[in-house]
């Protein structure tokens, strides 16, 4: 803390920040361009000048110098002033420089209205052209369908290129030239490799980088209507906004969440929204009459569902995509024990395993955020940036601790971007990665290798095993760290390599100040993550035996040193001075940090829900199944689903037309997240809601969608002729802790709905929001009343509560005054970059276990090592591993049209080394058989792969169980695509759908 | 040329009878070319670089006394026959510390341009650790109007290698690195096969001399860029980056090439050690005594261009007048030219006038009378010279060299050009000069990230500050363009023909109107004549 | 079994590109320095002296050599004026435009080189002969105006002797 004087203003700031940071934590308004919370000062934009006195007389007589408050720190008794004449002219010389060459763009430039550019000119006072010539200008580049490139709008504030390089590890934006023509973009033409370059949108200050998915179908931020949402694309959980405009999602921004995304999501997150707006969504009933799909009017489906499941034995399907809320309805109407999670037996024990293993005493898992002050990684057979994305780029930011450190020793603040990027060089704190395949990590990773499944867990074990066996003295074990290090390459020969790596990496994980581990279903690997835990258990009691030892060996220290200075006192009190006594080292952490991913948004939350597995419960007896928006074909093959489905009746609720639907009888229209509430529990235990962001039915009085829950309870209560008695989503929400107990924090997750803010509900619009009166005017000039929410604090308006007091959890969009552009969310955080006002969104449930409901902690052990099965295409047999893409592993990202468009066709990958041996090539045609089950792929050779394995594109074949014996022959190339075992979502099957 | 001309201009017709100053022709310069001569080589001063032949020694003229006895010294074997590594080998039997705490007491004032103290400069270096530290010889010299590095390296290059390894002991240097511009092909390649020499004959390389000191020097050369030549740029340059300069704190002693410990010195301030070492500090401090007007240590590589007889180098100790230097070194102004303005030492200094011709050239001096000595080469500027265009081809190159990093300089200086331009060209506007002294103001130091902008803005602001006149002269306050007067005249029978059929007498609007209010809008597009048509003008008045 | 990842694989062959020597070259840079990246500038230096300019190519090739990302290789081919990346004449011309040489006459140096090769600044005679830029100072200012010449510098140059200089460079 320091205390400075401001404008005469005595106030107190976090020492450790910039002084712009404090400025803008205190809510003093200096604008900036070149500053990004997440990526610290460069000082090249000079916006933020303010002036600095040496003294109190200086400041009272104006006579100071300016400085860029980015990069100064402060320091007690600064004195500062930012409304000094000096000052705001150079400031709003800046801009003025900086619209030199800035087009008159504004009025067709999708950064408008959510322009910082604009938000700091105005504040700058920069209103009157003066600059008279010509302006320099630039060719565009062509980035493919996400992002949109207009070079003229650039004010060269270096922002993208360093996010892209120095945050998020890309490789491919660079800047180009130098004077005023310099230039940010690509090499070429072509599309971005990074999973994240889509917060290039955000992170640019102006409108060089737009949302082309956006673009397409566009319009003004202060037009759009938006709710707090949590992204469905995996299980980290990152809070998105949500806008809507005349009925369709038409953007996903970042929403701040201090512990999870902060600033940033990723390119999953943010582009694959398109399947809300598919065209041949079912937005009315449907009954499968004769072969054909016929629509039906809500009563009618809702009369003919419960006819057709009166008097049966009805059991119910859930999905680790639907909220809590849909699945609990579920459950309740068909019966607790009648009841599957909607994942299979395989699918559904790794999950409760990730489970039981966070439940367990002395583990402790961090949030997103938190990882990034870790400063060892030991990532265990989990490809993060495929299927976590947002937690590999919070690895990347814990890499860099090393760099911070060093930073430190030379006195240099971890604000300073440069400097801290020059000192460390190309230092980074150990990072191990062991996957099946070769993952994006590998450029930040000590060493990154690639290995079976059953090799991944043995490694982890191995690991574990030699944790235990450690010297509990922290000294011995650096000196050990020391000669391995020196010594590898005699080691080379004699040694096992895979003890030899144990040994390194149980050092570095020991010798750093706070390890962590991360593992994750992706394997889908129970061992992989037994072995995960091991690890973790083994490294926090080993840390706790050292830290103990230290205490002791400092204690006996300081005893001899104040033993001998009494002894000396008594003697000779002016001979020497006392030596310091010694003390424990500060950071090093005890616990060391366990993160598990799991496959969906909701995964987590449906297992702590409860269920059967899906193949448990269809072997029951049962007339009727009831599904709820599970894409079924996920977890049962679809030769088994029609067996096990015919004679039965088949209710679906869904917000797609899924290809597996051919068998059901009556599919009832669901709201996707745009039109639902729910809750969602991400792979950390952290219970989110999500608020819908429209009403559908607003824009069509044919559109019947309605949450899942809705159609749930209307159908259980026509069935049980009971009133109805969930009104709202809260009603949903108490009877659901009320019988689950161990999901009772949820409730905590958002404000319940009779929650006003003076009286008045949250604004879903900006104040600004236009033409409300004429959005249906194309149907009927009768202005209807905007839809109520009954469920939720939030309103369908711009009439409302809009502002910073808002509840952290259901800030719809970030908007402030004078801040219109995403920086406005500096406007809802307690400290810049820090922790939003009133707390960060979302309840963590493992946090909320107490000693006794937690499992004690046990040893997990090393699996038997069967005889491993290899491939050897000459005798056809197979081994397949799972390998994960960003977009194919999520079951509805590639349903919108623009992500599928550029996503790459589903292959079987082989090592090159192995290629070599087997004699395959890419472009080579392979058939795998599994499970009863014939896929055809063309092969793509990898330069790594776990060996003698093939790798298989998980969502991309029907492969639901690769760890089952295959067999494979090599193929001619089949004529047509569709001859291939890939089932094609992007163009499902819509007959009947006419009609 | 008229009689009653200053005097600067009739010395110099006195003097150009003496010798004229001789001018190789292409043929000329090939031949010399072909002997294997570097650019530095085919100058022929009257006054040579070291002045008299019999009074040139170690002790008077320690940068360049050699050349009096070869041309360019180019072997080891010569080098030493002339006291070549005495000062090394005498600073290798002292500690580094003693070595450092000599150049400091000496005060060895930069000569890249600023002026620090290079023992003091170093004494910031933090205490070994065991890691690599750096030496870095700024050879890039790219300031307009200076060329005496080129000479340190392509006629002596021993000279400066020892005094990197002079450097290098005292501040504990590992390896070194002379940056040197792309352009100095023949210096590059002389420092190399003299570095050669060098490792051959144990003078570099692992425990030189026998002793514990190991070093290891590198060339590296540039391509082009003025902004290389900042310090911190040029790290980032020498490392494979664009050269950007960085943040300073930390500064380079603390964190600087590969982010260890490096000291960045001028070719000039590093070729003057070795003297210091063979003479010691007392007879450095001693040098300026012999002209008594200056207590700056040591001695200088002055030098002269523009139209001046004699353009050139000379060594010399602190305390020439600016006006001795022009007049008696580089044989006064060329004929029929008289002298206006000068810059001290390169573009990025202040200009000076006639008036502080008596300046002595020397850091404190030169700033007392507004400018900065910078790299004490002067230009001339003649009387037939208009600042304007001048001035606009220094804001060329220097918006030309800017970096692109920071905003004021980055889209200022191209403001400041197109300025420039336009009221060169007759299309300047009344507050176009108080638009340049803006910028002026708005690129100096502090508010840009370096010292480029700051460089940019001197002689720009010392322009106005002495010639504003001329600037001034060239901005025609705008009259009414003639076409406009066609246009009101028309505007006004419209009007007329309008009211008269309404029955109103008098016209209600005055036209003056859309021309008042006109004022902010580009000049050219209403200036040029038969551009603008009689059709296309009633919406204009509307 | 484990494997570790280790080499980079390249993302384009680089001994099609570069030819040995110059690949033998760049590899004798990186001995200069700790970490390759700095061995950039001299690389591209180097590949430039086969065509007198760098093609997209080069520019891979290098970025794999010095296993630096290519747009970093790119950002350092563009920031410097004299690494050259499109095709240039069998000589490029750079006149001197500071200010010494201003004071003595390049304009009218420059003036006679455009009208004698008639071409503009950043264009190539059409027999593919010299390429005409402008340079900054090339600290030859005591002879000005200058002029480089491939590795040649020149100075003075007067106007008149365009021609002949012009002939030393078929
Ligand atoms: N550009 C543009 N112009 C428009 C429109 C548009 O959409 N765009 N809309 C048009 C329409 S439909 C309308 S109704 C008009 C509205 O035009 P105005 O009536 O000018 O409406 P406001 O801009 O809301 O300004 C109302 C003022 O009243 C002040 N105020 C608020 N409460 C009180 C109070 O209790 N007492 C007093 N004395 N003052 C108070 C507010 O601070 C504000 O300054 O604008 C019309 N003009
Ligand atoms: N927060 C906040 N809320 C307000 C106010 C406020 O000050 N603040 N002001 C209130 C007041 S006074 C008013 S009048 C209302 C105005 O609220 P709205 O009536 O929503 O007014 P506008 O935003 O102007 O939207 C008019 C729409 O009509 C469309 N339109 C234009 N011409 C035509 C046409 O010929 N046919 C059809 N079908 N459409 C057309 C335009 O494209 C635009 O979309 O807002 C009220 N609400
Ligand atoms: C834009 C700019 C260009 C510079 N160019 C040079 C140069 O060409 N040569 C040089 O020695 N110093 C140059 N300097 C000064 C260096 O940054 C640095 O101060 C100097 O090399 C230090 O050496 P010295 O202390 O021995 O003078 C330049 C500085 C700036 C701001
Ligand atoms: S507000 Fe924007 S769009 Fe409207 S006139 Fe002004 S510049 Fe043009
Ligand atoms: S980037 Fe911002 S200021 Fe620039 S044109 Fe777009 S909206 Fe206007
Ligand atoms: S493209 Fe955007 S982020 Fe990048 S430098 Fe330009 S304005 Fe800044
Ligand atoms: S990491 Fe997962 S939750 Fe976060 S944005 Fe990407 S897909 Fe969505
Ligand atoms: S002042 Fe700024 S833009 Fe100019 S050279 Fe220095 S850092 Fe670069
Ligand atoms: S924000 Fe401080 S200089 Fe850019
Ligand atoms: S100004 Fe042309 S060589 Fe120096």
């Amino acid at each position: 803390m320091a205390v400075i004087h401001i404008d005469g203003k005595q106030v107190e700031v976090n020492g450790a920040d910039n002084l712009l940071e404090a400025c803008l934590s205190l809510g003093i308004d200096v604008p900036y361009f070149c500053y990004h919370p997440a990526l610290g000062s460069v000082g090249s934009c000079r916006q933020c000048a303010v002036k600095q006195f040496n003294n109190a007389e200086d400041a009272a007589a104006g006579k100071g110098r300016l400085v860029m408050s980015c990069m100064v720190a402060p320091t007690d008794d600064m004195y500062i002033s930012v409304d000094d004449d000096e000052a705001v002219a150079f400031r709003k010389s800046i801009v003025e420089f900086l619209m030199t060459n800035h087009p008159h763009d504004c009025p067709t430039c999708e950064e408008g209205g959510h322009c910082h550019l604009q938000d700091m000119t105005y504040m700058s006072g920069h209103n009157k052209r003066r600059y008279r010539f010509t302006k320099r200008t630039h060719h565009n580049q062509e980035f493919g369908p996400f992002i949109a490139h207009e070079m003229n709008r650039c004010i060269a504030c270096y922002r993208c290129v360093r996010y892209y390089k120095d945050y998020a590890g890309g490789k491919d934006l660079g800047v180009y030239a130098s004077n005023n023509r310099v230039y940010f973009g690509r090499d070429k033409d072509g599309q971005f490799e990074s999973e994240f370059s889509g917060n290039l949108t955000e992170v640019c200050p102006t409108g060089v980088f737009t949302d082309k998915t956006h673009s397409d179908r566009y319009n003004r931020k202060w037009d759009m209507q938006y709710a707090p949402s949590i992204c469905h694309g995996c299980s980290v959980g990152c809070n998105i906004s949500a806008g809507e405009r005349y009925g369709e999602l038409r953007r996903i921004e970042n929403r701040y969440n201090g512990e999870v995304n902060r600033y940033f999501l990723c390119d999953l997150g943010r582009f694959s929204y398109g399947y809300v707006n598919r065209e041949d969504r079912p937005v009315q009933a449907i009954e499968h009459i004769n072969d054909k799909h016929v629509k039906i009017n809500v009563n009618y489906a809702l009369d003919e569902t419960v006819k057709r499941v009166k008097d049966k034995k009805v059991i119910g399907i859930g999905s680790p995509r639907a909220s809590l809320e849909t699945n609990f309805a579920l459950k309740k109407l068909v019966g607790f024990d009648n009841f599957s999670t909607g994942l299979n037996r395989h699918q559904q024990s790794l999950v409760e395993k990730c489970i039981e293993v966070l439940s367990t005493e002395g583990i402790y898992n961090p949030s997103v955020t938190d990882i990034e002050s870790h400063d060892a990684v030991f990532i265990l057979g989990e490809d993060i940036t495929q299927t976590s994305a947002r937690v590999a780029l919070a690895v990347r930011q814990a890499a860099k601790n090393e760099k911070v450190k060093m930073a430190h020793a030379l006195k240099t603040p971890e604000w300073l971007a440069e400097p801290v990027q020059r000192i460390a060089q190309k230092q980074l704190s150990p990072v191990y990665v062991i996957d099946t395949v070769q993952t994006k990590l590998d450029d930040i990773s000590k060493v990154s290798c690639v290995a079976t499944p059953e090799d991944i867990a043995a490694l982890g074990f191995a690991v574990a095993d030699m944790i235990a066996v450690q010297s509990d003295d922290l000294q011995q074990l650096k000196q050990l760290a020391a000669e391995i290090e020196q010594d590898q390459p005699q080691n080379d020969q004699d040694a096992d390599p895979m003890q030899q790596l144990a040994q390194q990496i149980a050092l570095d994980l020991l010798l750093a100040d706070k390890p962590l581990v991360i593992s994750g279903t992706g394997q889908f690997s129970v061992a992989v993550i037994e072995a995960a835990a091991q690890v973790a258990q083994a490294l926090t009691s080993k840390r706790n035996a050292i830290k103990e030892y230290e205490a002791q060996q400092v204690a006996e220290f300081n005893a001899q040193i104040e033993a001998q200075a009494q002894n000396k006192n008594e003697a000779d009190a002016e001979v020497a001075e006392k030596p310091a006594l010694k003390q424990v080292t500060p950071n090093y952490n005890q616990q060391a940090g366990l993160y598990l991913t799991v496959p969906n948004a909701n995964s987590m939350g449906v297992c702590l829900l409860g269920g059967k597995s899906v193949e448990e419960l269809l072997a029951t007896e049962f007339d009727a199944v009831i599904v709820a928006e599970n894409q079924l074909t996920d977890a049962i093959d679809i030769e088994k689903l029609a067996q096990l489905l015919t004679d039965k009746t088949v209710i679906t609720l869904d917000h797609q037309n899924l290809h597996w639907h051919k068998f059901v009888d009556i599919v009832l229209p669901a709201a996707s997240f745009a039109e639902a509430d729910g809750t969602l529990v991400s792979a950390e235990g952290r219970a989110q809601r999500f608020f819908q962001v429209y009403d559908p039915s607003y824009y069509s009085n044919k559109n019947c969608i309605k949450e899942g829950w809705r159609w749930l309870h209307a159908v259980e209560t026509s069935l049980n002729e009971m009133p109805l008695d969930w009104t709202q989503l809260d009603d949903v929400i108490n009877e659901l802790v009320a019988t689950h107990p161990n999901l009772e924090g949820i409730k905590q997750a958002a404000p319940e709905a009779d929650f006003r803010i003076s009286g008045l509900k949250i604004a879903r619009e900006p104040r600004r929001y236009s033409g409300r009166t004429a959005l249906r005017a194309n149907l009927s000039v009768h202005e209807p009343m905007q839809p109520k929410d009954l469920d939720t604090a939030l309103t369908f308006s711009m009439e409302g509560y809009s502002g910073t007091q808002t509840p952290s959890a259901m800030i719809p969009f970030a908007q402030a005054s004078g801040w219109n552009s995403p920086q406005a969310w500096n406007k809802y955080q307690k400290e810049i970059g820090g922790s939003l006002k009133q707390g960060d969104p979302g309840v963590r449930l493992f946090d909320l276990l107490d000693a006794e409901s937690k499992y004690p902690k046990r040893d997990y052990i090393r699996p038997e090592m069967t005889q491993p099965i290899k491939t050897s295409i000459f005798q056809g047999q197979a081994k397949l591993v799972p390998v994960h893409n960003l977009y194919g592993s999520s079951p509805m990202a590639h349903r919108s049209p623009v992500v599928a468009g550029q996503m790459q066709a589903a292959s079987f990958y082989i090592s090159a080394d192995d290629a070599q041996h087997w004699q395959v090539r890419d472009n080579d045609w392979l058939a795998v058989t599994i499970d009863g089950h014939r896929v055809e792929l063309p092969v793509q050779v990898v330069p790594y792969l776990a060996a003698g394995c093939i790798g298989y594109p998980v969502g991309q074949a029907p492969i639901l169980h690769g760890h089952l014996p295959a067999s494979v022959t090599k193929i001619d190339p089949p004529l047509t695509e569709s001859e291939s075992g890939v089932v094609n979502e992007t163009q499902p099957d819509l007959e009947g759908q006419g009609g | 040329m008229s009689e009653n001309t200053q005097n600067t201009a009739a010395m110099s017709q006195s003097m150009a009878s003496e010798a004229q100053p001789k001018r190789l022709s292409i043929a000329e310069q090939f031949a010399r070319r072909k002997q294997g001569k570097a650019p530095s080589q085919l100058n022929e001063q009257r006054v040579p670089i070291y002045g008299d032949k019999e009074t040139a020694t170690i002790e008077t003229r320690p940068l360049t006394w050699r050349l009096a006895h070869h041309d360019a010294i180019l072997d080891l074997a010569t080098y030493q026959s002339l006291r070549g590594f005495e000062g090394l080998k005498n600073a290798l039997e002292k500690p580094a510390k003693e070595v450092g705490d000599m150049i400091k007491a000496a005060n060895v004032r930069g000569r890249g341009g600023a002026g620090f103290n290079a023992g003091l400069k170093w004494s910031f270096m933090i205490p070994p650790d065991g890691g690599p530290r750096y030496l870095i010889c700024n050879a890039d010299e790219m300031e307009p109007g200076t060329f005496k590095d080129r000479l340190l390296m392509e006629r002596l290059p021993f000279q400066l290698i020892e005094g990197m390894l002079i450097t290098a002991h005292a501040i504990g240097a590992t390896d070194g690195y002379i940056f040197i511009r792309g352009e100095y092909i023949i210096a590059a390649e002389r420092l190399m096969a003299a570095i050669d020499e060098c490792i051959a004959n144990n003078l570099m390389g692992d425990n030189i001399l026998g002793s514990d000191f190991s070093f290891h020097l590198h060339v590296h050369t540039g391509a082009g860029r003025y902004i290389c030549g900042e310090e911190t740029a040029l790290i980032n340059c020498l490392e494979g980056r664009r050269a950007n300069p960085r943040t300073k704190p930390p500064f380079p002693q603390i964190s600087g090439a590969w982010g260890r410990p490096t000291v960045v010195n001028n070719v000039e301030t590093l070729s003057n050690m070795p003297a210091i070492l063979v003479n010691g500090v007392d007879w450095y401090q001693s040098l300026p005594n012999e002209k008594g007007n200056s207590t700056t240590p040591g001695t200088k590589i002055f030098g002269c261009s523009g139209l001046v007889n004699d353009p050139g180098l000379w060594e010399l100790p602190f305390g020439y007048s600016a006006r001795e230097i022009i007049e008696e070194f580089a044989g006064g102004m060329q004929q029929g030219k008289t002298l206006k303005a000068w810059l001290p030492g390169g573009a990025s200094t202040d200009f000076l006038t006639v008036d502080h011709l008596d300046t002595i050239m020397d850091f404190d001096s030169i700033q007392k009378a507004g400018s900065r000595m910078g790299t004490g080469l002067i230009m001339v500027v003649d009387e037939e010279q208009d600042m304007v265009p001048l001035l606009k081809n220094l804001e060329i190159f220097f918006q030309r060299e800017s970096c692109g990093w920071c905003t004021p300089c980055r889209d200022g200086l191209p403001w400041g050009v197109k300025l420039l331009t336009a009221i060169d060209e007759g299309e300047g506007q009344v507050g176009d000069i108080e638009k340049l002294e803006g910028l002026t103001r708005d690129l100096w130091i502090g508010k840009t990230f370096c010292a480029h902008a700051p460089g940019a803005m001197e002689p720009l602001m010392s322009a106005i500050k002495y010639f504003r006149h001329e600037f001034e002269s060239k901005i025609v306050v705008e009259a009414p363009p003639k076409v406009d007067d066609e246009t009101s005249q028309w505007a006004q029978s419209e009007i007329q023909k309008v009211m008269s059929t309404m029955g109103a007498t008098k016209p209600v609007a005055s036209t003056h109107t859309g021309t008042e209010s006109n004022n902010h809008s580009d000049a050219t597009a209403g200036t040029e004549e038969g551009v603008n048509t009689a059709a296309s003008k009633p919406s204009d008045v509307k | 079994m484990i494997k570790i990842v280790t080499d980079k694989v390249p993302t384009v062959d680089v001994a099609s590109i570069l030819t040995a020597q110059e690949i033998a070259g760049i590899k004798a840079y990186i001995q200069h320095y700790p970490h390759a990246r700095a061995a950039s500038l001299d690389a591209l230096k180097l590949v430039q002296k086969r065509n007198g300019w760098v093609d997209d190519a080069q520019v891979n090739a290098i970025a794999n050599l010095l296993d630096v990302p290519v747009t970093d290789i790119e950002g350092v081919a563009t920031f410097f004026n004299r690494i050259y990346r499109s095709p240039v004449g069998r000589h490029v011309i750079l006149v001197c435009d500071s200010i010494a040489c201003y004071l003595t006459g390049y304009e009218a140096l420059s003036a006679k080189f455009k009208e004698q090769l008639g071409i503009e600044y950043g264009q190539t005679t059409p027999d593919g002969r010299f390429t005409l830029l402008p340079i900054c100072c090339l600290g030859n200012c005591d002879k000005g105006p200058s002029v480089l010449i491939d590795e040649d510098t020149f100075g003075p140059v007067s106007p008149d002797e365009v021609a002949e200089l012009l002939e030393y460079y078929p």
